[in-house]
């Protein structure tokens, strides 16, 4: 017999996954789910029986759908979706027998873990698992007597036992890596696009989602040092940069990495991964590639953490080709090249010219805007440079990057993020989309240098970050972007949480797992273990001594009395203390008199609770055991 | 597929004997049996390993696209297995099933063999099968059961070894246990209508109305009309016979028939003994295997009842 709110608490929970799963569903499967659960509702208000025949052509019709949809989704979509299918229609299909009922407390299991491929923010993640809480009730009201709605306390008690269970398996039960790789196709990518135009990464600073978090380990660099490099553009089409990178190994650096960090990136359906400087160490799912970038081994659909070490200095040159790969230029702007041509006479060396460009900048008076006039020519870093002299990271990094080409340094464009915000007391840097920072890396004496002319034209904006760096008319056309509110700012309250959650939860690992095993493996067990026993006997012999104290003074008492007077004879199960004593008095007439005070004495305290007459007990048993009767 | 049914039948049929064998030597018959750990076994059920295979699968999925938190949901419904296997094991430990007197009935009727039960806290869903009682189902434990015998032949029977288990919680894991218990019951034949030929008391009637009384404190409980207090059991009415038919005479039945007619017989024995007990005669019974001499009074008729049982 099914427990008659099964049915009902199974439509409430595949309601509540409905609402939450929304992401993973199309718009036309959520339709039809919506319309399976009202309607299982209306029929189990009327008590009316679906014909499993109904059920069966609906299911057929259902999977065919899927099946024409398929080549539009997304796998895991796919999958998503025909789970709740299933979970659906057995739940149309539960009537008052337990066999379709078992069936779909499985699939919903299935469903809800599912679920967490979707998203796995705290929020989410925890309205997921009280889902799961959920389905774990109605699994048991199905084996559960039928009155009894409510967990009983043995219930409770197991599940608080499975707890700490499940938390050591999760911390200690081997890992493995990817069985096979896991692309999700039909995803929208966030973040650095895989080229960058004149004016680009506007789009990008107009969004003030999280990119991603930083955790440094030991020491923190300065603001103006946190240049994330994320992609390395290196041809030059005249009007857009494009990477052209060539795949090289990662050079190990003898140097004594400076800084340690971890990060947790957000969801960007890439590749591409953000590093500071040269990387020396790498933990986790990522590989390095060219340039001295990192890339993840599978796209990050998820929130993905991986560690590293840089030792803060410049990215060094991987080989030739690349110095030579980043000479190549058309010179389609000729007055920038002839600029090049004149800075370069003056300034011969790479050093000298970086020094003159920045001062060229400084002295021209370019100007930070967000919204610079549009450049409508064909040569146009000569019409930024030398009509406009407004722009924005893209602009300065572009140019800068095509006058040392022009002067015969070698350089490319890099395009990252700089800076951030420090969370939580300065535990943790945030860095957001709106953080997108595009910069240039000139050759000099084998290592890649960083210009960026955006220093000089608007130094708060690497110190502060952009906010500070622009005019309050464009701060506003920029805040017009960023929803914020009440609930807002209470969500930002939350966002450490969220933040250690994704640490110490998501991006939990085998690497991790590991150092788990090795610390564990490397404490001092011996004292352990020692300290465990010690323990364990001073509880023992505390719990033996307390022992005594525990029973009251009465019952002390009597003991005591009793094993006084053992020599004078032993007292009858059947005998009363009085009678005992009396017996007593009349074998020893020569103890009689004390004999009849202890009575007197012992019979004040048990019975009129006379404390006093305890000392006066105490006091006639020592004589009594003093002058004890002679042996006969 | 009946070829595998068959099969598997014909190989539990081999197998039941030795098994049954091996339970003997692990648990002899014993007139109180309390569950302990060499007594239960504890087996995944069939739901059981669908969660493995669901375990497994999640286990997959999440190593796959390194998602902590679907590993998080497979430990959990692992640690939940582990853990039910415990709870499925303590659900019937310590449970102690006590064999009472041995029962009785007539062949042809169902009747009730109690069993005494302690230690029936927190046991739940629990159910009880065997060869000859209707199977039974507890959600909460009593602490006595009524088990439905079968109505068998006469004769005396032990109780066979019956199986008492249960998937409590989750229905993961299934406990069980077969016990055997040294409880006992007595069929009697079946009473037949009484013979005119054997029986003289036939002019009396006994349920006439004016013979019957109320019963009183006091009234001998044999007495008692047993059809009427079944239907009105609050007003017990007891059989008053008119003292002119006090017959002191003892009785001789003597059982002296075979094959059919011996069953005939023997119900009819078992009719009469039951009259003559009522009316306050004494008997005696001879049957091939037993001799009772002349007495009276309930233990007496037993006696004579299980004579007549044994024939």
């Amino acid at each position: 017999m099914l427990n008659p709110v099964f049915v009902h608490i199974a439509l409430l929970l595949q309601l509540l996954l409905l609402a939450l799963l929304q992401d993973g569903l199309s718009w036309w499967s959520s339709l039809v789910l919506v319309s399976i659960l009202l309607f299982k509702y209306s029929s189990v208000r009327a008590q009316k029986t679906v014909r499993m025949l109904t059920i069966n052509a609906l299911a057929v019709l259902l999977c065919l759908l899927l099946i024409s949809q398929l080549w539009q989704q997304d796998m895991q979509d796919s999958m998503l979706q025909l789970l709740f299918f299933s979970a659906a229609l057995r739940l149309f299909s539960v009537t008052s027998d337990l066999r379709h009922a078992k069936k779909l407390v499985w699939v919903q299991y299935f469903l809800i873990a599912t679920g967490f491929m979707l998203n796995q923010s705290l929020l989410f993640a925890s309205a997921l698992f009280l889902l799961f809480f959920c389905n774990l009730y109605l699994h048991y009201l199905l084996f559960a007597p039928v009155q009894q709605r409510q967990f009983q306390w043995s219930e409770f008690r197991l599940l608080l036992w499975i707890m700490p269970f499940c938390i050591a398996l999760f911390v200690l039960f081997p890992r493995l890596p990817p069985l096979w790789q896991t692309d999700r196709q039909h995803q929208a990518q966030t973040g650095l696009a895989d080229e960058l135009s004149l004016g680009g990464l506007e789009k990008l600073v107009q969004n003030d989602s999280l990119a991603f978090r930083v955790e440094f380990s030991g020491e923190k660099p300065q603001q103006q040092d946190l240049y994330w490099r994320a992609k390395v553009f290196e041809s030059f089409t005249g009007q857009d940069w494009l990477p052209n990178l060539l795949p090289a190994p990662l050079q190990p650096s003898q140097l004594q990495a400076r800084y340690q960090y971890q990060l947790v990136v957000e969801p960007h359906f890439q590749r591409s991964l953000f590093s500071l400087g040269q990387v020396s160490q790498l933990q986790g799912q990522i590989k390095a590639v060219a340039a001295g970038l990192i890339e993840s081994r599978q796209q990050v659909s998820r929130r993905f953490s991986y560690s590293l070490a840089s030792d803060g200095l410049a990215v060094a040159l991987q080989n030739e080709q690349e110095a030579s790969r980043n000479l190549l230029l058309r010179h389609s702007n000729p007055q920038a090249s002839d600029l090049a041509l004149q800075l370069l006479q003056q300034h011969p060396t790479a050093p000298a010219y970086a020094r003159a460009l920045y001062q060229y900048f400084q002295d021209e008076q370019f100007r930070y805007s967000l919204r610079p006039p549009v450049l409508n020519q064909k040569a146009q870093i000569d019409q930024f440079l030398f009509e406009h002299k407004v722009g924005f990271c893209g602009h300065y990094a572009s140019a800068a990057a095509y006058l040392f080409r022009a002067a015969g340094f070698p350089s490319r464009v890099v395009g990252g993020y700089q800076g951030g915000s420090w969370q939580a007391q300065g535990d943790y840097l945030q860095v957001l989309q709106k953080d997108a920072h595009a910069w240039v890396e000139y050759l000099d004496q084998g290592r890649w240098r960083r210009f960026d002319a955006t220093a000089v034209v608007a130094p708060l904006r690497l110190t502060q970050g952009l906010s500070d760096a622009l005019s309050l008319s464009e701060r506003q056309f920029l805040d017009q972007f960023f929803q914020q509110g009440v609930f807002g700012n209470w969500l930002q309250q939350l966002e450490w949480l969220d933040y250690y959650w994704s640490v110490w939860v998501l991006s939990f690992d085998q690497t991790e797992q590991l150092f788990i095993w090795q610390t564990l493996k490397s404490l001092p067990w011996q004292w352990i273990g020692a300290a465990l026993i010690a323990v364990f006997i001073l509880m023992l012999a505390l719990y033996l001594v307390l022992q005594p104290s525990a029973e009251n003074q009465n019952q002390t008492l009597r003991r005591l009395m009793l094993k006084v007077l053992q020599p004078y004879g032993q007292k009858a199960d059947y005998q009363t203390i009085e009678s005992y004593l009396r017996q007593l008095m009349l074998i020893y007439p020569q103890h009689a008199v004390s004999l009849g005070k202890l009575l007197s004495a012992y019979q004040r305290f048990e019975f009129a609770e006379q404390q006093e007459q305890l000392q006066q007990c105490r006091r006639l048993l020592r004589y009594l055991s003093k002058n004890k009767p002679d042996s006969v | 597929m009946t070829g595998t049914v068959t099969l598997r039948q014909r190989l539990k049929n081999k197998l039941r004997p030795s098994f049954y064998r091996w339970l003997d030597r692990r648990q002899p018959a014993s007139a109180e049996v309390k569950l302990k750990q060499h007594l239960l076994f504890v087996f995944p059920t069939a739901y059981g390993g669908w969660l493995v295979i669901l375990i497994g699968l999640l286990y997959l999925f999440g190593t796959n696209y390194q998602n902590n938190l679907i590993l998080l949901c497979a430990y959990l419904l692992l640690s939940l297995l582990c853990f039910c296997i415990l709870a499925a094991f303590f659900n019937l430990h310590q449970l102690s099933i006590k064999a009472g007197l041995a029962p009785y009935g007539y062949a042809g009727t169902e009747f009730m063999l109690p069993l005494r039960l302690s230690g029936t806290q927190h046991k739940k869903m629990l159910s009880w099968s065997g060869d000859d009682f209707v199977p039974l189902f507890y959600e909460t434990l009593p602490e006595e059961l009524q088990l439905e015998l079968h109505p068998p032949r006469r004769g005396y029977y032990q109780l066979k070894r019956f199986t008492l288990q249960s998937c409590y919680p989750f229905g993961l894991i299934r406990c069980w246990t077969h016990i055997q218990l040294q409880q006992a019951y007595w069929v009697y034949p079946e009473p037949a209508p009484i013979n005119l030929a054997v029986s003289e008391t036939k002019a009396q009637q006994p349920d006439h109305p004016d013979q019957l009384a109320p019963y009183q404190p006091g009234s001998p409980a044999s007495a008692i009309d047993w059809k009427r207090l079944a239907k009105n059991p609050w007003q017990p009415v007891i059989r008053q016979y008119s003292p002119a038919v006090a017959p002191h005479q003892p009785r001789h039945l003597v059982v002296n028939t075979t094959g059919a007619a011996l069953e005939q017989q023997l119900s009819e024995f078992c009719a009469l003994l039951h009259q003559f007990e009522q009316q306050g005669q004494s008997y005696s019974l001879n049957t091939t295997t037993a001799e009772i001499a002349t007495d009276q009074g309930q233990a007496h008729l037993h006696r004579c009842l299980q004579a007549l049982a044994l024939c």
